[in-house]
């Protein structure tokens, strides 16, 4: 679903790499967890991926899509969600959902029965038609998951997306997460959370000072890393040890 | 006093008025300001030659010291009605504001180092003065004339800035706690237009008792009598003359004594009031609660094309935020209103002369359409198209949406708002000149279609450097210098297109083909940045 080949990007001529010679797939109906230091190169990749940054040279290809030569149809097949959602705060919640399905050509039964189960699974059913202004982070976020989810996309790609959530959204959102992947969509995110990484994932990646240092599922990690017994939050120490 | 210095610095470090990205080498943004600042001087000489035009004017009837009461005046004004617009959303909708309260400081300090930015900020307005009082220098160098002068123009903005906050605060005092900052806002613009229009009427009818024979005589008689009179307008000005005209002795060290505990002296009550004010206000609970859903209550859907959704989620911002809708769609009301205004003022006073003046030179079609488009330009709303977006441009850089349908949502917006304007103008216009419907039509769709170029131009602008960092509305829209560079290039056009008129009907050319032309250039223009828009969109789009 998702093949990242020798991607590099740095945001200045002479500047270190933010990226640098990354590969990795995400298969289809697969769970895949990015996993990173605070500044490794996480979010960058996951903007290129998106469409939203330019990579230095590398192939992305979504869904055999090439997203350099083809953005638009590359687009089509994603949903992306920040790790903090700035939204226009002058729209009302059902106004921005109905924006993005409107990008996505999502019919109007499909958009609707969609909304309403997504709206109603987060709790916010009630304050859809209020201004995102005057909505907490996580209602912002909840409303950029239900946007996202309602068009339906083959590959999910989220950066962060637990934060601000509260304990039984995060629970739905990880159920929803599966049940997509359940009919042949991918998922790919982000965390800072190894608990839900190690328990959740399918596979998951490693990136540290701009490399992917790492990847594959829990037990290929342990192989790579020759202690059987590690948890994910051992390996990720020994892996990213003396690079934060 | 300390809290204080530290939040004027940290607020004088986070005004960026050059710069519309984050990138670009300081060498780039120093070059930037210079070219705006090149731009803008020719405008700025003209207004220096058109001062000293006046002061000889004045001279003719012994009145010359009114020039430093009009300009004081007019400086005041205008810092009053732009600066109040501001002060509202740098105290009420910026970002930093709960970054602020959080801190260990008093609000007054926040209100204060609020407030000393701004008069920093609008300082540059005093530029209205300096020709007066470049003109009416004494003859030899006065030391003190000069001294005068410059404290004179450094403190202009505090008092109307002050007027200004204390209105502000006052009215989100009264309405705060029953409808929104938003709301509050247009009541606030709307009262400061409301007193603006009155100080000019005022002005105006003062000015019409100047004409009769008495007020010629008092004249040569009484050389202040005309500076006294406008001082009416706005009364502090007549501190600020009087200092000028005596420099170098005690009454002109006591008026500028008078005029700055004024200044100073406002600016602390604006201050005091604004500590309690502020507070209440900027702390309301403006968070979504949670309430029932009404029975059977049901959310509208409906599947629209790409293009009308851009249109009307950017005509959604742009309606329900004040500052947005100022300087866009207020151009509908004000534009009008103000043509309204004048027109009748003149009318009563000199009859109709301009359905004279298209009766004896019907080339009059013709500047009145460049008249209509230089209007309609000044709202400049693609130049601040994505811009407007701030943070939340992750949306539009990740949609899967078509360059096409990016562009044709973001014009229609600008046609939109620019063909109810045209309408409104030319029908204004046409009534004024006692113009036929068809010429009226003409000039009207003639007027929009010449916006075109330059709103795809602006487009472009804000597509390639869109000015996203914003912390406060007004920053996206006021402070932006896209917005300033179209208004150059759009002015810089409609001189060009005046003088290929004015040859081409000197050489016989009908005014209504020169039109015809026109709309034909136009809309070739338009194809062209249409298809470099559709060319560059994808590439320009990312990295922001």
């Amino acid at each position: 679903m998702l093949i990242i080949e020798d991607l590099n990007k740095s945001y200045s001529p002479k500047g270190a790499k933010a990226v640098d010679s990354l590969s990795l797939e995400v298969k289809r109906g697969e769970i895949y967890g990015f996993l990173g230091p605070n500044g490794a190169g996480k979010s960058t990749t996951i903007k290129i991926v998106a469409g939203i940054l330019k990579r230095d040279s590398g192939l992305v290809l979504i869904d055999n899509i090439d997203s350099e030569r083809f953005p638009i149809e590359a687009k089509k097949a994603i949903a992306y969600v920040p790790d903090t959602p700035d939204l226009p705060k002058k729209l009302k919640g059902i106004e921005y959902v109905n924006f993005i399905a409107d990008m996505h050509d999502i019919s109007k039964e499909a958009r609707k029965a969609k909304t309403m189960q997504y709206a109603e699974l987060f709790g916010i059913e009630h304050a859809l038609s209020d201004k995102i202004g005057s909505y907490s982070h996580g209602m912002a976020q909840k409303i950029v998951l239900i946007a996202a989810l309602v068009t339906n996309p083959r590959l999910l790609i989220l950066d962060e997306p637990m934060v601000g959530l509260d304990p039984r959204s995060s629970f739905s959102l990880k159920e929803l997460m599966r049940g997509m992947c359940d009919e042949g969509k991918s998922v790919f995110f982000s965390t800072h959370v190894l608990d839900v990484a190690e328990k959740f994932c399918d596979r998951i990646g490693i990136i540290n000072n701009a490399k992917l240092v790492a990847s594959g599922t829990m037990e290929e990690l342990r192989e790579q890393e020759q202690s059987p017994s590690s948890t994910l939050e051992q390996i990720f120490l020994e892996l990213t040890e003396n690079h934060e | 006093m300390s809290k204080y210095l530290l939040l004027l610095k940290y607020h004088l470090k986070t005004i960026d008025t050059a710069s519309s990205t984050k990138k670009g080498s300081s060498a780039t943004r120093a070059a930037l300001v210079a070219v705006i600042a090149i731009l803008l001087l020719p405008t700025y000489a003209m207004y220096f030659i058109f001062v000293r035009f006046l002061s000889e004017t004045l001279a003719l009837i012994n009145q010359t010291a009114a020039l430093y009461t009009l300009t004081m005046a007019v400086a005041s004004m205008l810092v009053f009605v732009f600066g109040t617009a501001y002060v509202f959303t740098t105290f009420f909708s910026s970002k930093d504001t709960e970054l602020l309260l959080a801190l260990p400081v008093k609000p007054r300090a926040i209100v204060a180092s609020k407030l000393t930015v701004l008069a920093i900020q609008y300082v540059l307005f005093s530029l209205i003065i300096l020709p007066a009082v470049y003109w009416l220098a004494p003859e030899t160098f006065l030391a003190s004339y000069w001294a005068n002068a410059a404290v004179m123009l450094i403190i202009t903005p505090m008092i109307p800035l002050a007027a200004g906050s204390v209105i502000s605060m006052c009215i989100m005092r009264v309405l705060g706690r029953k409808v929104s900052v938003d709301s509050a806002q247009y009541v606030v613009v709307t009262l400061t237009l409301a007193i603006s229009f009155l100080i000019s009427y005022a002005t105006n009818k003062l000015s019409t008792t100047l004409s009769d024979p008495v007020s010629a005589a008092i004249f040569l008689l009484d050389n202040k009598y005309l500076m006294d009179l406008l001082s009416k307008a706005y009364y502090p000005s007549i501190f600020f003359s009087r200092a000028m005209l005596s420099s170098g002795n005690i009454t002109g060290f006591l008026n500028l004594a008078i005029y700055t505990l004024l200044s100073f002296g406002s600016f602390f009550v604006a201050v005091l009031l604004g500590e309690g004010l502020y507070l209440d206000a900027a702390t309301r609970q403006t968070s979504s609660k949670k309430k029932a859903k009404k029975e059977g209550k049901e959310y509208r859907f409906a599947k629209i094309s790409k293009p009308l959704a851009i249109a009307l989620c950017d005509l959604r911002v742009l309606v329900r935020t004040p500052t947005f809708a100022m300087n866009t769609l207020a151009m509908i009301v004000i534009l009008p209103l103000l043509l309204a205004y004048y027109h009748f003022l003149l009318v009563d006073q000199a009859g109709n002369m301009f359905a004279f003046l298209f009766a004896a030179y019907p080339q009059t079609l013709a500047y009145a359409c460049l008249l209509v488009v230089s209007l309609l330009d000044m709202s400049m709303i693609t130049a601040t198209s994505f811009s407007r977006e701030g943070a939340g441009h992750w949306v539009t850089q990740s949609s899967p949406s078509s360059p096409s349908d990016q562009l044709a949502g973001r014009i229609m917006v600008a046609v939109l708002i620019n063909t109810a304007t045209s309408a409104i103008l030319s029908a204004m216009i046409a009534s004024i000149l006692s113009m036929s419907f068809d010429n009226a039509a003409l000039m009207c769709i003639a007027s929009i279609i010449a916006t075109i170029p330059i709103m795809l131009f602006a487009l472009l602008v804000d597509l390639k450097r869109p000015r996203l960092d914003w912390d406060n509305p007004a920053r996206a829209v006021k402070q932006n210098s896209n917005v300033l560079i179209c208004l150059m290039v759009s002015a810089v056009y409609i001189t060009v297109s005046g003088f290929a008129m004015y040859y081409s009907m000197e050489a016989g050319a009908h005014p209504g083909v020169v039109l015809i032309v026109y709309s034909a250039v136009n809309l070739a223009g338009s194809e062209l940045l249409r298809r470099m828009f559709l060319s560059k969109y994808l590439d320009w789009i990312m990295d922001k």
